[in-house]
Formats: structure tokens, sequence, C-alpha cells
């Protein structure tokens, strides 16, 4: 990306020298016009500070990355509870059927658990609803220690004959069926030590034992209403929904898809209202403080008590002391943060207050007003920007501390941080993804306000501006 | 000098009263469920007269005052829920030990790592160090604590092929804690140290010792890597606060029999005393960890003239 | 005047890359340095002053190379340097450089003793006892009294020309061949500064010292210069004896620099003062960078660089006002104002 005061420059260049080639030979010993504009056009380009900022930023690759990141994240929070398809946050989803808490499901892009072939042949629940169908195949269930016969020995299933009724049981660790030496040798008596399913085809098309739902226009509903045949390829599917648990479910049955929007929105507003409280709070202090010299020594002696205390002990006290809530953990997050912004105010106006340049301007005649709108703001607000840039991954990080220690939010509000302590307890588990989630979105917040905040800091430093 | 640190002293000492009196107050704000260990079943009149001999329902001042008073004589109170009516000082001594030896063990590797790295990446300036300690100082900066510490035990512990859990016995054990709670301070020495010795770098007297021909190497050791760690010793306490907050998490997350583990305890107790006490023990430890640093400096750094010195912080 | 040259540049070049584009900061200089005598080089900010004596030592930011060209000196081309143990045998041992700001050149940490014992070990081997009682005589020589008990203490109990006369002693510490003094009493006040001159040039003579200095302060010049080299945009647009460049000064630029002393000024008369801006090095110079400036600039300065025209055997100018072609050019009428018979320039 070339500057475009440079371009400007180099044409101008370019066209001065077509001007100069058509000097002929011998006025080349002859004086030349004289131009101001070529005086000064040697030096520097002109330079806005504001501009600088932004093309120094926009030469960092992975901050503006970072930004984009962090704008479509942010936005979609926003707007993600009014796409289509989405359970709400906090709702414990239930199967309609048995009407057990859907826990600790796999993340999956699509609900459907399997595709029966068509013609293969489903058992029907009973189940009011206009589209769906509640299926699956299983024929009966045979209690413990019930002889049945074994016909055919396929690996992982057998088919046997019980009852009258022919189909097909798994055998593996979870029915331990007694097998003959040579369990190829059909047929033979067997039984379960445990209550086991009869299964119409050689698959299981149940979710734990829950029924399926396939669309009725996929099936054909035998007359009596219990059995079904399927007329083609019938997706099986979680949920009467087409709507998956994309980050799966926790072990309540709420939706972590959700669930994890939903707390990174209480966690982006709980770090930008942190953020916008100790701006303002420390700004107003720290002007205050910077211009009324009879508060300095007072507000001095403040700031170094304040100043001494472990933040880490006022967040638990005061969260402690207070019932757990967003503006009872604001509270305790702003409670000290300010301070620093104050003492950083104050002390960039004393700075500017008696910095050469300023005292030359003042005594040039230039106003108070543009003093500080030209000399000291452009310098303030980049560094203001940056401790807000950072005082949300800092608050963030505060909730998931706090939480972690107990004095968090309650679980009915989820945040990133009583979805991580939650999660936590999965670590080594299957359903560690309970976890990775919610980490992973935290941390791509966290660490791009930090990157962003740090470049956006480099970029509106003058030091840095060539 | 001697003035200057009586008066820094003298503070700190303000400070303290100022921050126990806050706790003290704050925490008589608590519903009183907190003194008991069986509230639910105790009728009125018993909790009235348990509070009555508590003391609870004393004016504030009468409260405070015995409550300094036993503190002189070093006496904390007694646990109401934790461990009914032992004495909180017998409780923390028993459990400080384990704590401050892994405090100390942590700080000490910090720095051990902390510096080296901090002085590889000014030296590396834009080089793979610098990379490197870049991406690592930005992870544990921007990543909260509570998460990668999670990540830590549970791979940690499964590459060391040993339990999550911690066991004194096991020096094997001490390692994921330990360098858990190392690492915020190492991240915030590096980057400090890098940020002060790249400035000094640039200082004219760095090109001067340049000039009169001394070693690059030299320059960076004898010149750059001394005048960067000075004002480095102002850290110490901050990262002695790091330490504190990491131990709290570091402690219940392993069950380390400690104090920051102790602390997350009562609080889920909801134990008004022991909570009270703790958490005056860690602004304790944060103010003189602070006093501690500003006294350092000033016995290292002769530039420093005591009088302005509490101008410039 | 002894005229062994002893340290020779031959068309130098030298180029620094920053955030990606590459400013060329010193174009094609050629210069001689004589035995024993002080050369003065004058410029602007950023004519390339500093950038050129920094790479007399190895000295120049890790951004910046040596281009092209030749730096000879002791036999060896320094410009082929590579290696910091090659550049170690030239800084301090051979050249020593005094900077600008005495208030930042000391370590604010170190005492001085160590800061010239330091020297005193590196250049002369001295250690201990010997190492202390040289850098009393030293500090002595620099005009630092009560000089054992000084060297005890730290940078910030000396003042600012205390600590100029530290800087100076450390110079010495090294016994080099040649100093260069980077506007050494810049930042100094000026009762001070005729002291640091008198100063150096009394070490000069009592160590028999080659010396640069690089200055934009003509009175300086005046005062401690036997030739002077004037740099414009990273060039030698002018080099001669003092009483030449002073007296018949041949550049468009010179006469320019000149002209804006303050003492010639006349009271109630507008103070001269060179319009426009050096040119930015980041672009090529076409031509005579100062022409853009120059109220004396001819077409062809526009298009093709001057070459070096001989004004005597001591002196030589950058300028196509020296051409046969050229038409005669006279110098600015308030030049005439500098008396031969003025003596220095340097307020008395």
């Amino acid at each position: 990306m070339k500057r475009i005061s440079d371009q400007l420059a180099q044409r101008a260049e370019i066209s001065a020298e077509k001007q100069l080639r058509s000097v002929p030979e011998d006025q080349l010993f002859d004086y030349a016009p004289r131009s101001e504009a070529a005086a000064e056009r040697t030096g520097y380009s002109n330079y806005s500070y504001w501009g600088s900022t932004f093309r120094m930023f926009g030469k960092k690759r992975i901050a503006l990355a970072l930004l984009v990141v962090l704008v479509v994240l942010v936005t979609f929070t926003f707007i993600q509870p009014y796409l289509p398809g989405q359970y709400p946050a906090t709702k414990i989803i239930n199967h309609p059927i048995t009407g057990k808490q859907m826990s600790n499901i796999g993340p999956a892009t699509t609900t459907e658990i399997a595709t029966a072939p068509e013609g293969t042949g489903l058992v029907v629940t009973p189940w009011q609803d206009e589209e769906w169908l509640a299926v699956s195949n299983v024929l009966a269930t045979i209690p413990a220690r019930k002889a049945i016969t074994v016909t055919e020995h396929l690996d992982q299933w057998v088919k046997v004959d019980v009852d009258g009724k022919s189909g097909y049981v798994r055998n593996d660790f979870t029915t331990k069926l007694k097998m003959p030496d040579d369990p190829q040798n059909v047929p033979y008596e067997s039984r379960s030590n445990f209550a086991i399913k009869l299964f119409s085809t050689p698959m299981d098309y149940t979710q734990g034992g829950n029924e399926l739902f396939v669309r009725r226009d996929d099936v054909r509903v035998s007359g009596d209403g219990l059995t079904a045949t399927t007329v083609r390829n019938a997706s099986l599917r979680l949920l009467p929904t087409e709507a998956p648990f994309l980050f799966g479910t926790n072990n309540a049955g709420q939706d972590l898809w959700g669930m994890v929007w939903s707390g990174t929105r209480t966690s982006l507003f709980i770090g930008f209202v942190v953020a916008l409280i100790e701006a303002a709070v420390g700004i107003l202090v720290g002007v205050i403080w910077g211009y009324v010299r009879k508060v300095d020594r007072v507000m001095t002696e403040i700031y170094n008590v304040i100043n001494n205390i472990p933040t880490t002990i006022v967040l638990i006290l005061i969260a402690y002391v207070l019932r757990p809530g967003i503006f009872s953990l604001i509270f305790a997050m702003t409670l000290t943060g300010w301070v620093s912004m104050a003492r950083f105010i104050r002390n960039q106006i004393v700075i500017i207050r008696d910095r050469d340049y300023n005292m030359a301007s003042r005594c040039l005649g230039t106003g108070t007003l543009r003093i500080i709108t030209r000399n000291l703001l452009p310098y303030l607000v980049s560094v203001i920007m940056l401790r807000m840039a950072l005082a949300i991954p800092g608050a963030i990080g505060s909730e998931v501390f706090i939480t972690y220690i107990g004095l968090g939010l309650p679980l009915s509000i989820p945040s990133l941080g009583n979805l991580i302590t939650v999660g936590r307890k999965f670590v080594s588990t299957p359903q560690s993804y309970q976890l990775l989630f919610p980490t992973i979105v935290l941390s791509i917040v966290t660490v791009s306000f930090y990157i962003i905040g740090n470049s956006f800091a480099d970029a509106a430093d003058p030091r840095n501006h060539v | 000098m001697l003035k200057y640190i009586l008066k820094r002293v003298a503070a700190a000492v303000l400070t303290l009263i100022i921050i126990l009196s806050v706790v003290f107050i704050l925490v008589r704000q608590m519903p009183i469920e907190g003194y008991f260990d069986n509230f639910d079943k105790l009728d009125k009149a018993v909790i009235d007269a348990r509070l009555q001999q508590m003391g609870l329902r004393d004016p504030i001042f009468t409260q405070m005052k015995n409550f300094f008073g036993a503190l002189l004589r070093g006496d904390l109170g007694t646990s109401a829920r934790y461990s009914v009516g032992a004495s909180i000082s017998d409780i923390i001594v028993k459990k400080a030990p384990i704590s401050i030896r892994m405090g100390v063990l942590s700080m000490a590797l910090s720095l051990g790592l902390g510096i080296p790295l901090g002085g590889a990446m000014a030296r590396s300036k834009s080089k793979l160090w610098d990379k490197f300690g870049t991406v690592f100082i930005v992870l544990v900066n921007a990543v909260p604590a509570a998460v990668y510490y999670i990540f830590l035990q549970a791979y940690g512990s499964n590459a060391l092929g040993i339990s999550m859990l911690f066991e004194e016995s096991n020096p094997v054990s001490w390692i994921l804690p330990v360098f858990s709670m190392s690492l915020g301070s190492i991240a915030y020495y590096a980057m400090w140290l890098r940020r002060y010795m790249l400035d000094e770098m640039n200082k004219d007297y760095v090109k001067l010792a340049r000039a009169k021909g001394v070693k690059n190497s030299t320059v960076t050791m004898q010149h750059v890597f001394r005048n960067a760690f000075v004002p480095m010793i102002q850290y110490i306490p901050s990262t002695l606060l790091f330490t504190i907050s990491g131990s709290i998490y570091i402690e219940s997350l392993y069950s380390i029999p400690g104090m920051g583990g102790l602390l997350v305890d009562v609080i889920s107790r909801q134990d008004n005393p022991m909570v009270q006490a703790l958490v005056m023990i860690y602004s304790c430890i944060g103010i003189i960890g602070m006093l501690l640093g500003d006294v350092l400096m000033v016995l290292i750094d002769p530039r420093i003239s005591f009088a302005r010195k509490a101008e410039v912080r | 005047m002894n005229k062994d040259v002893i340290f020779s540049v031959r068309n130098l070049n030298v180029k620094f890359s920053l955030r990606g584009r590459v400013l060329h900061a010193i174009r094609d200089v050629s210069l001689d340095l004589y035995a024993g005598e002080s050369l003065a080089i004058v410029g602007e900010s950023g004519s390339g002053k500093t950038v050129l004596t920094k790479t007399f030592m190895g000295l120049n930011d890790a951004n910046g190379w040596v281009d092209s060209g030749e730096i000879l000196y002791g036999g060896r081309d320094l410009a082929k340097f590579t290696t910091e143990k090659e550049w170690l045998t030239i800084r301090g041992r051979e050249i020593a450089m005094i900077l600008q700001d005495p208030m930042t050149s000391l370590n604010p940490l170190k005492t001085i003793g160590a800061q010239i014992g330091e020297a005193l070990k590196l250049h002369q081997g001295l250690r201990g006892s010997e190492a202390r009682q040289r850098t009393a005589e030293i500090l002595t020589d620099v005009g630092i009294e009560d000089a054992a008990h000084r060297a005890q203490q730290y940078p910030h109990q000396f003042s600012g020309g205390m600590r100029q006369r530290v800087v100076i002693a450390i110079a010495i510490a090294c016994q080099p061949r040649i100093m260069i003094c980077d506007e050494p009493t810049t930042a100094l006040d000026v009762t001070i500064q005729a002291q640091i001159l008198n100063l150096i040039r009394n070490l000069i003579a009592k160590y028999n010292l080659t010396t640069v200095y690089i200055t934009h302060d003509l009175g300086v010049v005046a005062h401690v210069a036997d030739r002077i080299a004037v740099m414009y945009a990273g060039d030698i647009v002018e080099v001669g004896t003092a009483e030449e460049v002073f007296y018949q000064p041949q550049h468009p630029y010179t006469w320019a620099l000149l002209s804006s002393l303050p003492q010639l000024g006349v009271k109630g008369e507008k103070l001269y003062s060179i319009r426009g801006t050096p040119p930015n090095l980041f672009h090529k110079v076409r031509g005579d960078a100062f022409a853009p400036r120059s109220d004396y600039a001819l077409n062809i300065d526009y298009m093709e660089r001057p070459p070096y025209f001989d004004v005597s055997p001591t002196h030589r100018v950058r300028s196509w006002l020296h051409d046969p072609r050229a038409p005669r050019a006279v110098p600015p009428p308030v030049l005439s104002r500098i008396n031969p018979e003025g003596g220095s320039l340097y307020g008395e």
C-alpha cells in the first residue's frame, strides 16, 4: 500500500522532470525559474495524526484480521437469538415422548442420527404431531434372564427368536449375552443378565433408548398406526426439528450453542460497562485532580491507599458481601479500576500543562481549548482507548475468576465464567466439548481485544509515526 | 533515606488500618447465617443470645475496638462454620506453610524464567525469541488464568502421568501447580524487562559505551540489563499479588491444603469470620509486598531523590 | 601542519531501511583527514553528519549498512568490516567519541570512576589501584577537582558541564588517535561552552589527537576548526580550510548557511533564513539537492549532479556555478561582513 501523498509527490516530480527535459542545450546553464512550492516539496509530506494512526494500524495485519473477527463475533452475538432454529439459551430441552432431559449430547451439525433405507420397518410410538412421527425399531424389551434362541450370529448382533417374535439383539458389553464355545454354531439358547431390546433390524434406531423422529411424508403408516415402513431413505432425527445442537448440550439438557452466545453477551456486557465506567469516572476524577491543584495532595493520598489494596481481594470481598448478580459484579470490578485511569489522566494533564511545546503554544496565544484538542486529546484518546480495550478482557477474566471461587453469576444467567466453571468438570471426559466451546469463544474475544488494543496504541503513539 | 523509609512504613500501616476497618465493616453487613453452623435449626432466642455473646449486637465502634485489640494479641477470632469453634489463627498456621513454600518456589521460578526470556526477547528484537515470547505474553495476558490453569492441569498431569490432585510427598506433583502459578509473573517480567531493555538500548550512554570499545554482549549485560533490571524491582510485589490470586485458583484446583484453597472453601461455606480473616491476611501480604518494592527501589537506585519518589509513582 | 592523511573516505554510500523504505543517508561522500588537524563537519540537522561519523566506528543502527565505498584507516578498509571483533580494534582504541548530551551519555547507575575504568581496562589494561590512580589523573586533566572522591560519585551528582568533562575523560582514557566530537557543546550553557571547547583544544595538544567536530554552530567551528566540510542532504558540498570556507565560500548552500549567522545581522534588518526544507532522502535526489531552495539554481542543477570543482589545492566545491559555461554568480553581499581581521566569530 503506497501512501497517497507519496504518489502525489512522485507525480509532481515527474511533471517537473518533463518540463526540465525540454530545456535546450544552450540554456542548461541559465538560472532556473524559482518556485516556492518546489523548495517546500523536497521536505516531508504533510502529516495528519489520525490519518497516520489509521495507516499504521492498517499495516498490522494480525490486528486488522482480529478486528474483523471481533466485529463479526460481537455482531453475531447480538443477532444470534433472532436467527431461525435457535434454542432459547437456558431452556432445558426434554424428549417429547419420554420427557427425559437431552443431557450431554455431543456437538453435531445435524439432528440426524441415522438414515433408514427404503423399506425399513419401524415401530411407531403414538404421539400427536402433524409433521413428525416418533419411531424406533425396537420390537419389544426382553426381560433379564429370559431364554432366547439365537438363530444367526453376526458378531455385533445376533438374530434371535423369542416368544414367537424374530429380531436382532446387540451382542456387546451392553448385553453380555451368554455364549457357547462356538457361537457360530446356531441355533442355541442364550440369555442376558439385563433387560435387553429386540430390534427389527441389526441397527439401533434410538437415541439411548429414546424414540427418534421421522417426517410423516417419508413413511407409510400401517392401518393400526403401530408400525410404519419407510418409502424412501428417511432421516431419523434426535428431535422433531432440523435445528442441530452445534455445540452439543450440557448436563442439564440445555443447548450449549445458545448458552455460549448468551454467555458471551453477558460477559461482553460486563466488559463494556466496566470499561465505560472506569473510563468515565477515571477521566472525570483525573481531570479534576490534574486541574485543581488544591485537591492534588488529598487525591494522591487516596490513590496511594487504594493502589496498595490488591485488586483481587477487593473483588472477592465485594462479591462476597453483595448478592451475586451482574451489577454487583460490575460494581466490584469498577470500585478500584477507575483509580489507575484517573491517575494516568492526572499525570498527563500535569505533564502536558508544563510541557515546553504547550508553554510555547500558549505563549503564541493558542487557546486552552485548542491546546486540549490538538496537543492533549490525540495522545490521551489513544491511551484511553488502549486502557478500555484492555479493561474488557480484564473484566471478562475477573468474571471467570469470581465465578470460579463461587461468587459469580447464578447458572440462570449464562456467562462465559459459569459455563467454563461448569465445563471444567468435564475436562478429561468425552464431554470436554462443554469446556472447549466456551473457552474458544472466550479466548478469541479476550485475545482480540488485547491485540487490537495494543496495536492501536502502538499506531496511535506519535513516536511511531514516520 | 531512613526518613523516607519510615514515612513509607507509616503510610503502609495507615493503609492497612483503613483496609482492615473497611473489611470489618463490610463483613458486618453480611447476613447473620454466616456466624452459625446450623442456623436453620436454631430458634430466634438462641440466635439472639449467641449474637449477643459474640458481641455482634454491640455498637460497631466497640466491635472494632475489640477486634483490633484481639488482633494485636494475634487472635483472629473463631471459625463459625468451616471448623466450628476452632481458632482461626490455628487453622491458618497449619495451612500457611505449604502456601508460602509454593509461593516462594513460584516467585523464584518466574524470576528464573521471566528474566532470561525478557532478555532474550530484547536481544533478538523481531526475531525468533521475540516472536515466541510475544505470543506467550499475549496468550498469558489475554486468556484468563482460570482457563489455562484448567488445561494445564488436565493435559499436564496426563503428560507427566500423575494424578490431577496434589500430593505433598510427591515432588512431581509440585511441578504443575508451581509452574501454573508462575506463568503470569513470567509473562509480566519478560514483558517489562524487554520494554525496559529496549528503552535503555536507545539511550546515549549505551552508544557511548559501544563507542568506547565495549563488546556488545558486555554492553548488554553490564549496562543495558543492569539498568533495565533496577526498575523491575518495583514489579516484584505486583507479581506477589499475581501469585496470591493464582494460589487461590491453583490450590482449590489441585486440592492443595493451603490458604488459597481455604479461602474458596470458606467462601462457599459462608463462614464470615474466616472470610474476614483471610481477606485481611491477603491484604496485608499485598501491602507489605508493595512496601518492600518501594524500599528496595530506594536502596538500589542511586538516582532516586527520596522526596521525589512519592511523586513519581 | 603535518599533511599525512591518516583516515580517508572514498565514495561512501550509506543506506538505511526504515519501515520497508530505503533512505539514502550518505550519498557518495569522499573525505580525507590529516594527522593532527581539526576538521569540522557542518550542516543542518538531518544532513547526515552524525551518520557519517558513526559509520567510521561501525556504530550505525542495525537497519543501516554501507552500500558502497571505502573507509581507509591504518591500511585497512573499515567499510569491509562485518564482525564486531574487527570493529573492536577501532572503537575507542583508535577512534573515540564525545556525544552531544552529557545528561544522558553517562550510565546513571555506575560511578564515574567505573565508567572511566572500563575504558582504561579495555585500552590500557589498567586495573585496581593503577586504574584508580590513572582515573584520578585524567579527571584532574579535564578539570575536575577532588578527583579521587568524585570518581566514587554517580552522574546525577554532577552538573551538565561537569558531566561533559567526564565524557571527555572517558574518551581520553581510551587513548585514541582520532576523537569525534558530536555537537560537544550544544546541550550546554553558553557560559560553559567556551570552557569545554578550550578544554578539548588543550587536550588535543596534550595528547596529540586528530579531531572531527560535528556541529551546526558556526561559532564553534570558527573557534576550533582547521578545515571545514559542509554537508547537505548526505553529501559534502564544499570542503576547505577554515579561512577559505569562511572568507571565500563557493557553494550557494555555504553562502546561505553563512548568511543566516545572527552575528552578521544588522539591527532592524530582517535576518536571513534559508527557504524551504531539506530534501526527503527516501526519494531519489536528482541533480543538486540544494537547487530547489537555492537562489542561484541553474537549469542543469535540476538534471545532473555537479562534480567537484577545485577552487584551490585545499578547497573543493560541488556546484555547477564553477563550470566554465555557468554565469558568474555574486555571493550575497552580507557575507562581506565576515571580517578577516575580526578573528573569531565566537562571542568573546
